[in-house]
């Protein structure tokens, strides 16, 4: 393999369209750069959709997987009392038996005070930890702050070690407000924010109906972590599963995506994730790529007038990412030909449905952020409209394009208009519309596990 | 000796007590001035180590300061916003950066790059200086101007731009570490300006990042039960080792310059006992628990003897009022009837002979009560002496039933006493007072029953004598206090019959005088009394 990869270096920098063949093996990660009508309109200026997207391959047969440095931070606050804290300790357990004597682990619990439980280190006892975590009682208050600055500490004694070499990864389950240290969702956010720069990615799994879904959402959204939200303690085990098995999945980390627009060409903004945009050149950067994942950015560009029959390199992009597998540097690109007409028929027909649909379920997450933040601010009325326009906004557009998934979401919108109407914005459909604004704008894996008890 | 020692009782207490106060008082004394200075002694050690854990943070910032240092002034001047955006994206403590080129001309690379919010808010933020509205090297504004000294931390290593300090001294730099306080937070900006073009480059830090290190090292720093907290200047806690009690703080310091908005507060641990506070707890227990002791014990000495004295005196009171009520009787039949015979009035001799008769009956029983009442005396005051002789108990009873006969006869009560003689050793008068007790009851009592049988038995060297009676008899519950001072069956003040509660109490002391007892056995219908007392094998001569 080594001696292949300068050639799979060279052949992935090429253009994606190009590599077409199938004597070199796949690229791990596959760059793909799309618009949202293959034909634009000549002769105007006009706004595009470009979605560029990651695909990730699964990971080779027989290869090793990258060891995991992970750290499990447990809530034990007085809210966790009883069957709680049992299901949580069971899950911690159930997720720990799936690592290896190659992968370091740590366990921190938090209450008023914060506890390192197991300092990090390899897992070559796991009946240690297990009694350790088997101990752990509850009582007091939320040190949700300390609980994730002291999993950090312990996660940074390996990342100095192998910066790359390792998934880093931290566990966080809370089912309470955070109320002891700073707390507010800005604070956790800005932590998040810090941390995903040292590798490492914070997954919240929040539990029951009390927690603050803002706090857990923007710190692993903004480390790049999964979010979880589970209704029922019982599904913690499953949710510890469904973790372990996407960091036991990492196929690369610390991955960039540049793309780098066409002369004349201008990005406006992104659309759901944040990205730098400067000049012609936007950049996102992602901790992490799991195996057979799919990820992608959509970006609004303002693209000039050009005459009918030309054809315009309108971007190319291009990721960079460490591959775990070969711990080495790897890299794809792809590049985007826009071609311009004035025949409508021949702009209409050239709709691509995929661009437009991850475009409108995008702007469907957007709606639902907007509509908790009106009704926070009092604008009920305001709220409520969002929702319906934005739910007639999808019905046209699933008629015009033939994407029924599109009048789903339409129904969807009008049905949380309706809750917002009848029951107001409670605990739990405003953690329902947080989650589905996340899954949506993310492509994270954002669970919302309901409970199986009708 | 008794009365000897329960009189000193009240005394000893008292002499115990007085020197246990009085060494308490001043222990206790003692021991809170001891405290007082242990407490002043604690506080300072512990100023002190706060002082010494605020130059830990101060310290650990300085190195951040020195490592940003070094980061802002190496970047390539023609590549200056590539490496600013490159720490932007890299180094966990900063949240953003800005560079600022040109007289007058503010170029900053934050306003083309696309955040949204957090773009517009960084400006807003620091919108007075970007806008040239306050001085990037306001002399007033230069808080921390100290350059990083020799502490190596390790607290900012981690960060892809971590450096550990430079032996050799930094470029002069122009360089501003400025705390900033906007909408009610504080953050700081750290900038530097290029030696070559005069631009200014610089960071925001990451505040949230920053508290986080700062929180791992105040829990290091701290130990469990005793907070250590960074207040802000409202006394807002930005971070915690652990939850802090709902109070002020017991010590606060200032951090300084590196960080001046914030105050470092340590919570004494509330659940442990105070400084030093082990032996000084225990010592104060224990010698409360003395003084306590002391005065239980004494104060329950007194009441014991103060209720005995006045269970005592109330005996005595019905002893006097009992025994003048007996006496009272005699006297005035005495009184009466040597008047009547005095004063001639009475012609019937059949008459004269009656009422003389009942004057030597008075007589007799005011005799005898004040008998009894003289052996109650001396039996209390310990005088009474006896001197056990040999003799025929037989003999004596018949005796003294002889000198009751008139009465018996009256009553109709007939005594039979055993046939053989029953030879004892014991004092004569005692025995006459015991049996003409015994008698005296049948015939006061037990009348109607006709008979009192008396009957002995020897064994085991001492005779057991039975007096049965065939009267009402007493009940069962009355038995355990039949032999009590002053106590008689019938309490009621209009009783028929007199006595001062003294005869049966006086028979069974005397008896016990003489190494024998006096009992009551149950029987029916009557009472039986047992006395037994120690036999003599000789014959009485």
């Amino acid at each position: 393999m080594n001696i292949q990869a300068p050639l799979l270096i060279l052949l992935l920098t090429a253009c994606a369209a190009a590599s077409g063949g199938e004597s070199p093996p796949a690229p791990l990660i596959r760059c793909q750069a799309e618009l949202d009508r293959g034909v634009l309109p000549a002769d105007q200026t006009q706004t595009a959709i470009v979605k560029i997207s990651l695909a990730a391959a699964p990971p080779p047969p027989n290869a090793n997987r990258s060891p995991v440095n992970l750290c499990l931070v447990l809530d034990r606050s007085g809210s966790m009392g009883g069957s709680k804290l049992e299901n949580a300790k069971e899950a911690a357990m159930e997720a720990l038996s799936r690592l290896g004597r190659n992968d370091v682990v740590s366990v921190v619990a938090y209450n008023s005070s914060v506890e390192t439980l197991f300092p990090a280190q390899p897992l070559t006892d796991v009946a240690q930890v297990r009694n350790l975590i088997q101990g752990i009682h509850s009582s007091g208050n939320t040190a949700l702050f300390g609980g994730v600055s002291q999993a950090a500490a312990e996660l940074r004694k390996h990342s100095e070690d192998q910066p790359k070499g390792m998934v880093h990864r931290m566990v966080l389950l809370s089912d309470g407000l955070a109320n002891v240290g700073p707390s507010s969702p800005g604070d956790l956010s800005r932590l998040g924010a810090g941390l995903v720069k040292e590798g490492i990615s914070v997954s919240t799994v929040g539990l029951g109906d009390d927690y603050n879904e803002d706090v857990m959402t923007g710190l692993s959204r903004r480390s790049d972590g999964n979010t979880y939200f589970a209704e029922n303690s019982l599904d913690l085990p499953r949710i510890f599963t469904e973790e372990l098995g996407d960091v036991l999945n990492v196929v690369a980390r610390d991955a960039r995506l540049v793309i780098e627009c066409g002369e004349g060409v201008k990005p406006v903004r992104t659309i759901g994730r944040d990205a730098d945009i400067r000049g012609r050149r936007v950049v996102l950067d992602l901790n992490q790529l799991y195996g057979n994942q799919e990820r992608y950015l959509l970006l609004e560009v303002e693209v000039p007038a050009f005459p009918d029959q030309s054809e315009i390199p309108l971007a190319t992009a291009r990721v960079r990412y460490h591959d775990v597998f070969q711990q080495t540097a790897g890299q794809h690109s792809a590049s985007l030909w826009a071609r311009f007409s004035s025949q409508e028929e021949a702009v209409s027909a050239s709709v691509n449905p995929r661009v437009q649909q991850d475009y409108y379920f995008n702007q469907s997450a957007m709606a639902k952020e907007e509509a908790i933040r009106q009704w926070e601010a009092g604008d009920t009325q305001g709220a409520r409209r969002t929702l319906t326009t934005n739910s007639l906004l999808l019905q046209q557009a699933s008629t015009q394009y033939d994407l029924p998934e599109l009048n789903r979401e339409a129904e969807n919108l009008r049905q949380k208009e309706q809750e917002l109407e009848t029951l107001g914005l409670t605990k739990r459909n405003r953690k329902a519309l947080k989650t589905e604004a996340l899954q949506e704008s993310q492509q994270q894996r954002i669970k919302r596990h309901r409970s199986s008890s009708p | 000796m008794t009365r000897l020692r329960l009189s000193s009782l009240p005394l000893l207490t008292t002499l115990v007590m007085l020197p246990v106060a009085v060494l308490t008082v001043a222990g206790l004394a003692l021991l809170r001035h001891e405290r007082e200075r242990w407490e002043e002694r604690a506080v300072t050690a512990e100023r002190q180590e706060l002082e010494r854990a605020a130059d830990d943070v101060a310290n650990a910032l300085r190195t951040l300061r020195r490592e940003l240092t070094d980061t802002l002034s190496s970047l390539s001047a023609n590549r200056v916003e590539d490496g600013l955006l490159r720490l932007r994206n890299g180094h966990p403590m900063v949240r953003n950066v800005f560079h600022v080129s040109g007289e007058g001309v503010r170029q900053l690379p934050p306003r083309e790059i696309h955040l949204g919010l957090e773009n517009e808010r960084f400006l807003r933020r620091y919108a007075s200086l970007f806008d040239g509205r306050t001085d990037w090297f306001d002399p007033r504004a230069d808080t921390a101007a100290s350059p990083a000294n020799s502490v190596q931390s390790s607290l900012w290593r981690g960060g892809k731009f971590s450096r550990e300090p430079d032996a050799a001294s930094p470029p002069a730099l122009r360089s501003r570490w400025r705390p900033w306080h906007w909408e009610d937070r504080d953050g700081i900006l750290f900038y530097v300006e290029a030696p070559q073009t005069g631009d200014i480059l610089g960071v925001e830090l990451e505040m949230s990042a920053l508290y986080a290190r700062l929180d791992v090292l105040l829990r290091d720093m701290a130990s469990p039960g005793s907070p250590l907290a960074l207040l802000d200047r409202r006394d807002r806690r930005l971070t915690v080792s652990e939850e802090p009690p709902d109070r002020r703080a017991d010590v606060v310091v200032e951090v300084g310059p590196m960080l001046p908005f914030a105050r470092l507060a340590f919570y004494r641990d509330g659940s442990a006992p105070a400084v030093e506070g082990g032996a000084f707890f225990l010592t104060t227990v224990g010698m409360g628990l003395l003084l306590v002791l002391s005065i239980v014990a004494g104060t329950l000495g007194l009441t014991a003897r103060v209720h005995r004295s006045r269970r005592e005196a109330m005996r005595k009171t019905s002893f006097v009022s009992n025994v003048s009520h007996e006496f009272k009787t005699p006297l005035t039949t005495l009184r009466l009837y040597s008047e009547l015979l005095l004063e001639g009035r009475v012609s019937d001799p059949q008459k004269q002979t009656h009422y003389l008769r009942t004057l030597r009956d008075e007589s007799e029983r005011l005799a005898r009560l004040v008998h009894n009442a003289l052996d109650f005396s001396r039996l209390e005051m310990g005088r009474s002496r006896l001197d056990p002789v040999a003799l025929d108990l037989v003999e004596h009873a018949a005796g003294v039933r002889d000198r009751l006969a008139e009465r018996l006869e009256r009553a109709r009560l007939r005594i039979t006493l055993p046939d053989t003689p029953v030879p004892v050793r014991a004092d004569p008068d005692a025995v006459e007072q015991i049996l003409l007790n015994l008698f005296d009851n049948a015939l006061k009592y037990a009348a109607s029953g006709g008979r009192l049988d008396v009957v002995a038995h020897c064994r085991d060297s001492r005779w057991n004598v039975r007096f049965r009676d065939y009267g009402p008899g007493i009940p069962g519950r009355e038995h355990r206090h039949l032999f009590k001072a002053f106590h008689q069956v019938d309490e009621r003040l209009n009783r028929e019959t007199g006595g001062t509660g003294l005869g049966l109490h006086i028979s069974r002391r005397l008896a016990r005088q003489m190494r024998g007892d006096l009992d009551v056995e149950p029987v029916h219908p009557g009472v039986c009394f047992v006395w037994t007392l120690p036999a003599h094998h000789k014959e009485p001569s």
